[in-house]
């Protein structure tokens, strides 16, 4: 998943809105397991 | 790169998953102050008059209840607004609703153009079709710039009449506005009003030949987003779909409870409209606002 924002990244983006369900528990998730790696990278 | 989320004032993003009987003001205040802590920058929330996801009757949560539910200091909040059908400053009283929010520079805009007919004519909206919604938009982005840094504006425009309006209180930062929208109009008020242009998620290649197009008469601080759909799971095998890979419309209804507790770890674009295009990450812009912003 961090690869694949790497290239959104390459490409000029540099801001994702994003959707997800069940919402709560899948952005705690993506929070803990792409955001707070992707940052600390 | 910064993460936003689209708050489920609609109670969830998917058709076909039932959410009656979860408290939604519960779950919205909780959002706003957990994504915070989970990293996130933006929470964009729709104002809408009808409930886009779950039928015209289903109960939506409102602005109000989205905007006050954050307790943290960093998350922005954009309001998708559609500026354009909404009398001037009424629309914008509404993204003052906490005024130290709003003196805070934590309040964006997210201006889109005559979005959905239906609410419109229900709600006696003006429904502007091709060129003539960025010339509304246009002007409306124009009266407020003024409204948000003049003492007081006197405007007499082709759409729109103020006389000695008065809009207080003034933000510290003015708002950024994000916009979507793939005509040359389009382009060309993005260009010269927005601070950010928001696209479909479509493949990274796709979305720089746009980023490339828009280029020219940006400036470098312009932003650029797409809208996604994310799937987060264990394994690639997990976050497969179970549905055909033609589908355009989401699994079975029966399955996807399934899919949702598979526990799965890449993103995906499952969840997709007719008019959206899959892709293989941050996939169909659900209801996205660059979707919104046609």
């Amino acid at each position: 998943v961090t690869a694949r924002i790497r290239e959104y990244e390459a490409a000029g983006v540099d801001l994702m809105l994003l959707q997800f369900s069940p919402q709560r528990e899948q952005m705690q998730r993506f929070g803990e397991q792409v955001i707070a790696p992707y940052a600390a990278a | 790169m910064r993460f936003g989320y689209w708050m489920p004032i609609f109670g969830g993003w998917l058709r076909n998953v039932e959410t009656r009987g979860v408290d939604r003001l519960v779950v919205l205040k909780a959002l706003a102050v957990e994504s915070e802590a989970g990293g996130f920058d933006l929470s964009l929330i729709a104002e809408l008059n009808l409930n886009d996801i779950k039928g015209h009757r289903a109960r939506r949560s409102t602005l109000d209840a989205g905007a006050r539910g954050g307790g943290g200091d960093r998350a922005a909040r954009a309001h998708a607004r559609r500026a354009p059908q909404l009398p001037l400053p009424l629309a914008h009283r509404q993204g003052a609703v906490d005024a130290r929010q709003h003196r805070a520079g934590r309040i964006s805009l997210n201006v889109v153009s005559s979005w959905w007919k239906d609410e419109a004519s229900q709600y006696g909206a003006p429904f502007d079709v091709h060129d003539a919604r960025y010339e509304r938009t246009e002007e409306w982005l124009t009266v407020l710039h003024r409204l948000l840094t003049e003492d007081t504006v006197t405007h007499a425009g082709p759409l729109y009449d103020l006389q000695g309006c008065v809009l207080e209180p003034k933000p510290s930062v003015l708002p950024t506005v994000y916009m979507g929208g793939e005509s040359p109009k389009a382009k060309e008020v993005i260009g010269r009003h927005g601070g950010a242009y928001v696209m479909h998620g479509d493949a990274p290649d796709v979305i720089a030949a746009k980023i490339a197009d828009m280029d020219g008469p940006l400036g470098q601080d312009f932003s650029y987003g797409v809208s996604g759909y994310v799937v987060v799971r264990d394994t690639s095998r997990r976050r497969r779909p179970s549905w055909p890979a033609s589908s355009t419309c989401g699994p079975p209804p029966r399955r996807t409870r399934r899919t949702r507790t598979s526990s799965p770890a890449a993103s995906s674009s499952r969840r997709c409209r007719s008019r959206s295009t899959p892709s293989p990450t941050a996939g169909c812009a659900p209801g996205s606002s660059a979707r919104r912003s046609r």
